[in-house]
C-alpha cells in the first residue's frame, strides 16, 4: 500500500539489490515513503556477502565500499578484497586503466559510424587489480582530470544524519 | 540598479515588486519562505489543508487537459507537450501539472521579471489580462515554448497567477520546424514575444493572430496552440476562483505560503533521507558540426564542442549546491541556454528524481542553491546569442546530474531509484511545401519516446523515455503522416543502441521514412550529440552510442514499390554493413550530430532517423544470460555484439535456429576477460606519467586544447585543480597564442554565483 514506510527484511532487499523481487514488489516499495533503516539493513546484506571483516562504513557503489579496516583507517575495499587507500583520495588513482583512445580500441564497443571522434572522447574503463571488474567508465576529452565522482562527508552523514557515532 | 529595495510595509500593499523583494529578503532572514516559521493550517486541520493542496494540484491536471484539446498540434494534442502552473502573486510556483514541468520554473522566471520591470505600472495588471512570453532570457529554454500567464483577481487584488505553456512545432526560423539549427543569433531564431501583453477581457488581440499568420509556416499550429494556452491558463484561473470562495481567500494564501515552506522543508528532509551528503562531480561532453551547412551564418561558429562539468555539493542540512562552474564560453551557435532553462532542469529532474509524491514547487527550489558562471554559454552576456537548441545544455548537464542521483540513492541502499534517466534527445524538423501543396513546418515529435539509461536493479525503458516529459509517448505514425509529406516505410527496434552494462540502457529505434507528394522537403536533425558522448554510464557500464542519420536521395524507391519488391525498414543488425544501403539504390550520406539537408529532400527520398538508448550499469560482464536471451528473442542485441562486450558465448540451435548463451562456456570466458583486463590495463599512476607529459607539450587534439582554453578563461576553480590533479607548475596555462581563443569577446568573471535577479536579463 502507497503512503506507508515499506520495510524490507535482509533476504527481500537482497533480492531487489540482485534484481531478483518481482516488478509489482520493486513498483510497491517505490511507491512508499522510504524506510530509514534501510541503510543499516543494506549494509547488513552487503557485509554478509562479502568474505572479509572490515565493518563497511558506505558503500560506494556494487563493487566498492568505504570499510574501518584493520589499521582504522576508513579505506576504499573492493568485494574481492583489493584495498585502494585512504577514502579522501580519488580511488580511482589507485586501480588499473585501459584507454580506448583511437577508432579501433572504441569500434569494439560502438562499431562503425556508433563510434566516437578520440581527438574529442577517450574511453577510459578503470579496473579493480585484484579481481579484473570494471570498476567504472569515464568518456572525457583527452587531457581531462580524473574525476573523484563523490568524496563523502562521512561525519554529517553518520553524526548528523544517522545520529551515531562513526563505525 | 539592485532589485531589492528595503523592507517597507506601505510598499508591500502597494508594489507587487516590492512585495517579491520582500519575500527574498524574508527567507534570508529568518530562513523561511516569507516568514513562515510554522505550517500552521496543516498543523490546525491537516486534512482541509491536503484537501485544498488536492484541489489545487487536481485543477491544474484538469486545465491542462482541456487546454490541450483546443490545440490542433499532434505536440500538444497527442503527446503532452504543455504543463500548467498556479503562482503566487510574486511568482513563485504552488502547484503543477504534469507535462513539460521544466516550464513551472521558467514561467515563475517570466512572472517575476514583469514585476521586476514594472509591468504593474505600464502595461498595468486588469483581470482578463493575458501575457505571452518565449524570450529564453526573460524565462525559457527555447523559443517553441511559449507561455502564457493570466493575472487572478479577486476585487483589486491580484491574488495570483496561472498558466500554460505549449511546446509550438513551427516557430517561423530560419530553418522550419521549432528548433532552428542554423540560428546563431537570435535574429534568425524565429518569432520572439517578449514579455508582451497579447490579449485582454479573457481574449487574444487580432493583432497576435495577425501577426502570427505572416510569421510562422505554419500558422494553425502556432494561433491554436496560443488558444490552447490561454484556455488553460483562464480554466486554471476560474477554478482557482471557485475554490477560493469555498475555502476563503485568507485560507488560501496562508496555505500557498505554507505548501511552498512546505516544500522547501520536504526537499531538505528528503535528501536526508535518501542521499548522502559530499561532493558530487561530474562532466560530459556536447559537440555539433555544422561547418558547411548552407545558410550557416559567417559569424556563426560551425563545429563547436564544449564539456558541460557539474559539481553538487550536499551539506549537512540537506541543501544541494549545484555549480555550473567550469563551462566555457557563449558561442555563436544554437546551443547556448540561460539560467533559467537549467534551473527549469531542476523542477523536471526532482520529480523523478526524489520528489515524486508531487509535493514540488517553488519551496523545493529554495531548498536547492544553482550557480553559473556569467559569459558563458549557460549564461551568455550577449542576450542575441541564440538558444535555439538551449536543451543542448541542459539535457547533458542534468544527465550529470542523474549520474550523481544514481551513485547516491545506490549508496544509501535505495537501490530502486537508482535510474540514470536520458541526456539528450534526437529529433528532426522538416519543412517547405507538403502534401497539399502548402507552405508547412514542424517537428516530428515521436521523439518523446526514447530509451532511457539503466537502472540499478533492472534495465531502463525500452522506447518511452526522455527526461524533459516524464510522460512519454512518441505519437501514432499516422499523426505524423498527416503533418509532413512523409510516409512510413517502418518503425522499429535498433540493435543494439544501448549503453551495455549489468543492467543495460533502455533501446533506441528507428523511422524510416520516404518523401511523399513533395518535391521541397527541408530536413534538419537537433538535440544530436555528434562525434561526442553526452552521457556517460555508471559503475562500469558504458554510454549509449553515437548519433547519425542517414539520408538517401535520388532512389529507385518508386520503381521498387511498382515491382513488388521488398522495400528498406532500417539499419539492420550491423551498421558497417548497413541494410538500407543493399535494398534501395540512391546517394547515400550518413551524417553525425545536428545537421541540415544540403538540398531539399524529393518525392522517393528515403531518410532514416534513430531515437537513442542511454547509458549503462554495472560491468557488462555480469549480465545475466538470461537477459541476454531475451534480448536475442526482441531483437534488441546481436550475438557478436554481446559476445565481444558481455563476454557470453552464444550458441545458435541448428533447427530452430534460436540463439541461447552457453553457460559453462560463459563463466570461462568470463574469467579470462578479467585475466586479460588485468594483464592488459596499467596502473593510473603510470599512464598518468605519461598524460602529464603530454599536457606539459601541449600535445593534446586542437579540440581539447580549445576546450581548456576557454574553460580556464572562466573559472580559476577549475584550472587551479587541473594543475593540482596532473602536478604540473603553478603557472602553467592554456593562455597561450598557439591555442585558439573561442570567444574574445564574452566576459570573463572567473567565479559563479547565483543568477536570479530578473533585472540582469
Amino acid at each position: 500500500m502507497s503512503g506507508q514506510i515499506v520495510e524490507l527484511d535482509e533476504a527481500t532487499l537482497g533480492q531487489m539489490i540482485d534484481g531478483e523481487l518481482p516488478f509489482d514488489d520493486v513498483h510497491h516499495v517505490q511507491s512508499s515513503y522510504k524506510d530509514p533503516k534501510r541503510f543499516d539493513t543494506y549494509i547488513k546484506v552487503l557485509q554478509s556477502r562479502v568474505e572479509w571483516n572490515d565493518p563497511i562504513v558506505l558503500p560506494l557503489g556494487p563493487y566498492l565500499s568505504i570499510v574501518k579496516n584493520n589499521e582504522d583507517i576508513y579505506a576504499v575495499k573492493c568485494v574481492c578484497s583489493q584495498e585502494f587507500g585512504d577514502y579522501r583520495n580519488n580511488w580511482k588513482l589507485s586501480a588499473l586503466i585501459n584507454v580506448r583512445d583511437d577508432e579501433q580500441s572504441m569500434q569494439e564497443i560502438w562499431p562503425g559510424p556508433r563510434c566516437p571522434d578520440p581527438e574529442k572522447n577517450e574511453v577510459r574503463e578503470f579496473i579493480c587489480p585484484g579481481c579484473g571488474i570494471q570498476l567504472e567508465v569515464d568518456a572525457v576529452p583527452p587531457g581531462y582530470p580524473i574525476l573523484a565522482n563523490f568524496t563523502p562527508n562521512l561525519e554529517a552523514f553518520y553524526q548528523d544524519w544517522l545520529g551515531r557515532d562513526l563505525p | 540598479m539592485s532589485a531589492t529595495v528595503p523592507l517597507d510595509q506601505e510598499a508591500i500593499q502597494i508594489s507587487l515588486r516590492a512585495r517579491a523583494d520582500n519575500s527574498k529578503q524574508m527567507l534570508k532572514e529568518t530562513g523561511h519562505y516569507n516568514g513562515v516559521s510554522e505550517l500552521r493550517l496543516a498543523e490546525q486541520d491537516v486534512i482541509r489543508y491536503e484537501l485544498l493542496y488536492s484541489r489545487l494540484q487536481s485543477l491544474v491536471i484538469g486545465s491542462q487537459q482541456v487546454g490541450s484539446k483546443v490545440a490542433c498540434s499532434p505536440g500538444t494534442r497527442e503527446v503532452g507537450e504543455s504543463v500548467v502552473g498556479l503562482y503566487t502573486p510574486e511568482g513563485d510556483s504552488i502547484v503543477f501539472s504534469g507535462g513539460i514541468m521544466v516550464h513551472v520554473h521558467t514561467m515563475s522566471r517570466f512572472i517575476k521579471w514583469m514585476l521586476a520591470h514594472d509591468y504593474e505600472i505600464d502595461p498595468g495588471f486588469k483581470p482578463g489580462d493575458i501575457f505571452e512570453n518565449n524570450d529564453t532570457y526573460i524565462g525559457g529554454v527555447h523559443i517553441p515554448d511559449v507561455m502564457d500567464v493570466t493575472p487572478i483577481f479577486i476585487g483589486d487584488e491580484l491574488i495570483g497567477w496561472t498558466g500554460m505553456v505549449t511546446h509550438v512545432l513551427e516557430v517561423g526560423g530560419i530553418t522550419p520546424g521549432s528548433m532552428p539549427v542554423l540560428s546563431s543569433e537570435r535574429f534568425t531564431e524565429g518569432l520572439i514575444i517578449c514579455a508582451e501583453k497579447i490579449g485582454e477581457n479573457d481574449q487574444i488581440y487580432k493583432h497576435y493572430e495577425v501577426r502570427a499568420e505572416r510569421s510562422v509556416r505554419s500558422p494553425d499550429l502556432w494561433i491554436l496552440d496560443a488558444k490552447a494556452r490561454v484556455t488553460g491558463a483562464l480554466s486554471a484561473r476560474d477554478e482557482v476562483l471557485s475554490t477560493i470562495e469555498e475555502f476563503g481567500l485568507d485560507y488560501y494564501k496562508q496555505a500557498a505560503n505554507e505548501y511552498i515552506e512546505g516544500a522547501r522543508r520536504t526537499q531538505l528532509e528528503r535528501v536526508k533521507t535518501m542521499l548522502i551528503p559530499g561532493t558530487y562531480k561530474e562532466v560530459t561532453t556536447c559537440d555539433q558540426m555544422m561547418e558547411g551547412a548552407p545558410g550557416l551564418s559567417p559569424l556563426a561558429d560551425g563545429d563547436v564542442t564544449i564539456i558541460e562539468p557539474l559539481e553538487m555539493v550536499i551539506d549537512g542540512e540537506g541543501k544541494m549546491t549545484i555549480d555550473f562552474d567550469g563551462f566555457g564560453s557563449w558561442r555563436y551557435w544554437s546551443g547556448n541556454a540561460t539560467p533559467a532553462a537549467l534551473e527549469g532542469g531542476l523542477f523536471v529532474s526532482l520529480s523523478q528524481a526524489l520528489n515524486f509524491d508531487g509535493r514540488l514547487n517553488h519551496g523545493s527550489y529554495l531548498g536547492c542553491e544553482l550557480k553559473f558562471s556569467k559569459g558563458t554559454t549557460v549564461w551568455p552576456d550577449n542576450k542575441y546569442a541564440s538558444t535555439s537548441l538551449g536543451w543542448n545544455l541542459v539535457m547533458p548537464s542534468w544527465a550529470n546530474w542523474y549520474r550523481m542521483m544514481g551513485r547516491a540513492t545506490y549508496m544509501r541502499g535505495f537501490v530502486e531509484e537508482t535510474f540514470l534517466f536520458g541526456a539528450l534527445t534526437p529529433c528532426y524538423d522538416a519543412g517547405g511545401i507538403d502534401q497539399h501543396g502548402q507552405v508547412f513546418g514542424g517537428t516530428n515529435f515521436e521523439l518523446a519516446a526514447q530509451g532511457s539509461g539503466a537502472r540499478g536493479i533492472s534495465d531502463g525503458i525500452d522506447f518511452g523515455y526522455v527526461l524533459w516529459n516524464p510522460e512519454s509517448d512518441m505519437g501514432n505514425a499516422e499523426i505524423w503522416e498527416q503533418l509532413f509529406p512523409q510516409l512510413y516505410l517502418s518503425r522499429k527496434i535498433l540493435p543494439n543502441a544501448h549503453g551495455f552494462g549489468k543492467y543495460r540502457g533502455g533501446n533506441g529505434w528507428q523511422s524510416c521514412l520516404m518523401t511523399h507528394k513533395s518535391n521541397q522537403l527541408v530536413l534538419t536533425t537537433e538535440l544530436c550529440q555528434a562525434r561526442a558522448f553526452d552521457h556517460q554510464g555508471l559503475y562500469g557500464g558504458y554510454p549509449g552510442k553515437i548519433h547519425y542519420v542517414y539520408l538517401l536521395t535520388d532512389t529507385d524507391i518508386r520503381e521498387r514499390i511498382a515491382q513488388g519488391l521488398e522495400l528498406p525498414t532500417g539499419e539492420g543488425d550491423d551498421p558497417t554493413d548497413p541494410d538500407i544501403t543493399k535494398l534501395i539504390s540512391g546517394n547515400l550520406k550518413v551524417t553525425h550530430g545536428n545537421m541540415t539537408a544540403d538540398k531539399p529532400m524529393k518525392d522517393g527520398d528515403v531518410f532514416l532517423m534513430q531515437y537513442r538508448g542511454m547509458g549503462g550499469f554495472g560491468d557488462p560482464i555480469e549480465r545475466d544470460p538470461g537477459l541476454i536471451e531475451k534480448d536475442f528473442e526482441n531483437g534488441i542485441v546481436t550475438p557478436s555484439m554481446v559476445e565481444a562486450i558481455c563476454g557470453v558465448v552464444p550458441e545458435v540451435d541448428s533447427e530452430s535456429q534460436v540463439v541461447s548463451i552457453n553457460r559453462e562456456k560463459t563463466s570461462a570466458r568470463r574469467a579470462e576477460i578479467r585475466a586479460e583486463r588485468i594483464a592488459k590495463a596499467v596502473p593510473v599512476s603510470q599512464w598518468m606519467e605519461t598524460q602529464k607529459a603530454r599536457i606539459e607539450n601541449y600535445d593534446l587534439p586542437d579540440v581539447a586544447l580549445e576546450i581548456y582554453r576557454d574553460v580556464s578563461s572562466h573559472s580559476i576553480k577549475w584550472m587551479n585543480e587541473f594543475r593540482e590533479f596532473w602536478g604540473v607548475d603553478d603557472d602553467f596555462t592554456f593562455q597561450i597564442d598557439s591555442i585558439r581563443d573561442v570567444n574574445p569577446i564574452a566576459m570573463r568573471s572567473g567565479v559563479s554565483r547565483v543568477a536570479d535577479d530578473p533585472l540582469e536579463f
